[in-house]
């Protein structure tokens, strides 16, 4: 997949038929965008720190937006949340969690792990639709986000 | 005993039966205004409170005119149906009394024995109620124990006297309650005298029923009239045990006139309301002269005592009691032997030495001391404050305290004195019911959770199909459809699922007995397909017992754990489950043991919730693993698994003992 001059998403989701209806939702946005998906929290980690078959940074651009479902199979969407964040290299990429639940103790958690935004999956299609439109088009194109390089507002020299 | 009394009192008084004048009752005499007994008088059909005496005035904590305002509705906490099926619940339990429950005007509930009667009053008929504190009379059984100082207390409120006559001397010793009540002005009387004061015709039953006990055929309970030196004529009567190894009886004394005096000119009716009224009264009499027994008996032979100490003593222990005083500063002055069993420490260790907010754990220990000694600076009494306790051996209970203040005629306060009842038991299966509730709570988010999953996929497909149809692209209308049927299937099998968990528990099905091996064979046999597929080998090992449940169950059992086995096999090379039971302490364990991907230790747990969110979007292992759990239970029996770690294998153990043992119906 060429996802060269777009901006990157990723998604993080088990459940097929979603990645479809995510993957339907983008291209009849009117954001341009680049959907990556991943099937489980630890490929997950893996594409974002480039480990294994991420190895290569060509193969693994840097998103501008994660979408993180909640519960996925072995690493849960809470447990990337918090290696990102805790990730000083990851922790400004944007995360927002896209799952079912709206759980207040799930919520909380997220927040707690300082979530970026806290989506619930809409069960009409149209919702769906206007709501990722609406984030995407928030966090790539309105929001502005520091070089990745840079620290307390100096350029860090690795 | 109350039977008992109730049989004598008519037998021994000849009480007239018969007709005499139906309003004799006379709510203005001293029986009802005076008397230290709470009652109440209630129009039958509406339950409104018609009278009050002062004593129930200053029990419920209204006024006579807010009484009279008030239905008996109000005050008795049962609803109609709940006093319907108390009323049933006495007839065949063949008592006089009800037993229930009564507000009063600080809110607070007490448990109250209540002996009804209807009495003809100015023509109505209407029910006369005696209220009855049980707590009161408790606590008064509790505070007695034991000690000659606690036995004066206890005189002093029930407003009785105690006795022992020395058989080899022929001498009377009076408490100070019995020298009161006879108008005698000294500790010793001899036998004599003390005849000479008895009315001649009371003398032979007396002396009958004094030989009885004697022979230990009978008890002793008598009533006599007794001539004071004073001329007073005054209706006694008293109750006594006899003490063969100090050869002396002791007894307890009651002076009955004013009852006596309003038999005479009651009717038939009345009677047994009288009857029922001294119920309470010599049941208490009773319990005080056992506690007589046991402070005479320590006093004057040690080795005599324990069989009746013992008897006390073992209520106190099957309850889990102890009853305890403390000076003002909450530092313990007597604790019962029970403390031994309950905490561990020997009373001796604990009296002069420890404070009651010793036993409190440390978390939380000031507050819970502060706001103690706040209850003890305001002299409030307390009843059932359920308390956290560590024992010597770090063990934690639950305790329920009750205390009542003791002051002295300053009204200063001399300290505390009241009971502990553990109850450990109670607070766990609280704690229990909250850890189900919870469980359940947690159950019904993610049912809602993965039933909604599969409908977003249906809900937004639907419209993507019109799309897609509108486009004609027949490739993606396919794979819409695909993804639809993929997301229907998978909320039936959800449905299906819910369905068997909610059938646990209602053991619609009939009762069989059956050998495992014929369920195993089944369950294989329906799983023949994907073990095929995954060339997975069974061992079945021998299984020589018989379970009696139901069959369905049982083999829900088997087969979620066999499914679970295969679908958690990863890419073991030479895949293999084995079956079997074996002998343990507990008795027999089952056991289903795969050689697949196994489970990290931590998950150990958590994955027979009722769904797990290890693995949600598998269909099933979360609630298959949670309708097992819930099977065994209801069984008696518990469930868990052992596992090296990831790439380990599992194994999972469980125990069915109401199916084993036959212990009938599970619970």
């Amino acid at each position: 997949m060429k996802c060269s001059d777009m901006p990157v998403i990723l998604l993080a989701e088990d459940e097929p038929a979603h990645v479809e209806i995510v993957r339907r939702c983008l291209t009849q946005s009117a954001v341009t965008s680049c959907l990556v998906h991943v099937a489980d929290g630890q490929q997950a980690l893996n594409y974002l720190q480039r480990q294994g078959r991420y190895a290569d940074p060509a193969s693994a651009p840097r998103p501008g937006l994660i979408l993180l479902d909640l519960n996925m199979p072995g690493m849960s969407g809470l447990d990337v949340l918090r290696e990102i964040k805790a990730d000083s290299n990851l922790k400004r990429i944007p995360v927002v969690m896209l799952t079912t639940s709206a759980i207040e103790v799930d919520m909380v958690r997220a927040y707690d792990l300082h979530v970026n935004s806290y989506l619930v999956k809409q069960l009409d299609f149209d919702r769906f639709k206007t709501m990722l439109e609406a984030i995407s088009q928030y966090w790539l194109l309105w929001n502005q986000e520091p070089p990745a390089n840079l620290t307390n507002g100096l350029l860090f020299h690795a | 005993m109350v039977f008992r009394c109730a049989v004598l009192w008519l037998l021994l008084f000849g009480v007239p039966l018969a007709g005499a004048a139906e309003d004799t009752f006379g709510l203005g005499s001293g029986l009802f205004r005076d008397h230290a007994v709470v009652m109440l008088l209630i129009e039958p059909a509406s339950g409104a409170i018609v009278d009050a005496n002062p004593a129930a005035v200053a029990y419920y904590g209204y006024a006579r005119a807010q009484l009279l305002q008030m239905t008996i509705q109000q005050i008795n906490i049962f609803a109609l149906e709940q006093v319907e099926q108390e009323y049933r619940l006495a007839a065949r339990e063949k008592r006089s009394y009800f037993q229930f429950q009564h507000r009063l005007a600080n809110g607070m509930i007490r448990f109250v024995d209540v002996f009804s009667s209807p009495v003809v009053v100015a023509g109505r008929t209407l029910l006369l109620s005696m209220i009855h504190d049980v707590e009161s009379r408790n606590r008064l059984q509790a505070s007695v124990v034991a000690s000659e100082t606690r036995l004066r207390f206890a005189e002093q409120v029930a407003k009785l006297g105690h006795w022992t006559l020395d058989l080899e001397t022929g001498t009377y010793e009076f408490s100070d309650g019995a020298q009161a009540l006879l108008g005698w002005h000294s500790a010793t009387m001899d036998t004599q005298s003390f005849r000479t004061m008895i009315a001649p015709e009371d003398l032979p039953r007396m002396d009958r029923l004094r030989q009885a006990q004697l022979a230990g055929r009978a008890d002793y309970s008598v009533n006599v009239r007794f001539k004071r030196p004073d001329g007073l004529l005054i209706d006694l009567h008293t109750e006594g045990r006899y003490d063969p190894a100090t050869n002396t009886m002791f007894g307890v004394i009651h002076d009955m006139t004013d009852y006596q005096q309003a038999l005479r000119t009651l009717s038939s009716r009345t009677v047994a309301f009288f009857a029922m009224m001294t119920f309470a009264l010599l049941a208490q009499l009773g319990i005080i002269v056992l506690l007589v027994s046991s402070a005479r008996r320590r006093r004057k032979a040690e080795a005599a005592l324990r069989e009746s100490k013992q008897r006390l003593d073992q209520l106190a222990q099957q309850n889990r009691t102890i009853v305890w005083e403390t000076d003002a500063q909450g530092r313990y002055t007597f604790v019962s032997d029970v403390i031994r069993e309950v905490l561990g420490y020997e009373p001796e260790e604990v009296i002069g030495q420890l404070h009651f907010y010793d036993w409190h754990p440390d978390a939380g220990r000031e507050a819970f001391k502060s706001a103690a000694l706040g209850v003890f600076a305001r002299r409030e009494e307390f009843n059932r404050q359920e308390n956290p306790i560590v024992t010597r051996d770090g063990k934690a209970l639950w305790v329920a305290t009750s205390g009542l203040p003791m002051v002295d005629a300053q009204n200063n306060l001399l300290g505390y004195r009241g009971i502990d009842v553990d109850i450990t038991d109670r607070k766990r299966a609280q704690f229990d019911l909250e850890e189900k509730n919870r469980e359940i709570e947690e159950f019904t988010d993610i049912v809602c959770h993965d039933l909604k999953s599969p409908l977003v996929t249906i809900a937004s497909f639907l419209p993507i199909l019109k799309q897609d149809i509108a486009a004609a692209d027949t490739e993606q209308i396919r794979a819409d459809l695909a993804y639809i049927e993929g997301a229907t299937t998978k909320m039936e099998q959800l449905l299906d699922a819910l369905q068997q968990l909610c059938q646990v528990g209602r053991g619609k099905n009939t009762f069989v007995r059956l050998a495992p091996g014929l369920l195993i064979d089944d369950c294989l046999a329906s799983l023949a397909g994907p073990l095929r597929q995954r060339q997975i080998r069974v061992r079945v090992e021998d299984l020589p017992l018989q379970l009696h449940g139901d069959a369905l169950q049982f083999g829900q059992i088997w087969q979620n754990l066999i499914e679970n086995a295969i679908k958690y096999m990863g890419d073991q090379q030479a895949p293999e489950i084995v079956l079997g039971v074996e002998v343990a302490r507990e008795g027999a364990v089952f056991y289903v043991r795969d050689n697949g991907m196994g489970i990290e230790p931590r998950h150990a747990e958590r994955i027979f919730n009722l769904f797990s969110q290890l693995n949600p979007r598998s269909d099933g292992r979360g609630l298959g693993l949670g309708l097992v759990k819930k099977i065994v239970e209801r069984y008696r029996g518990r469930i868990w698994v052992e596992s090296q770690g990831l790439g380990e294998g599992s194994c999972f153990r469980f125990t069915l003992p109401a199916a084993v043992n036959d212990q009938g119906e599970p619970s």
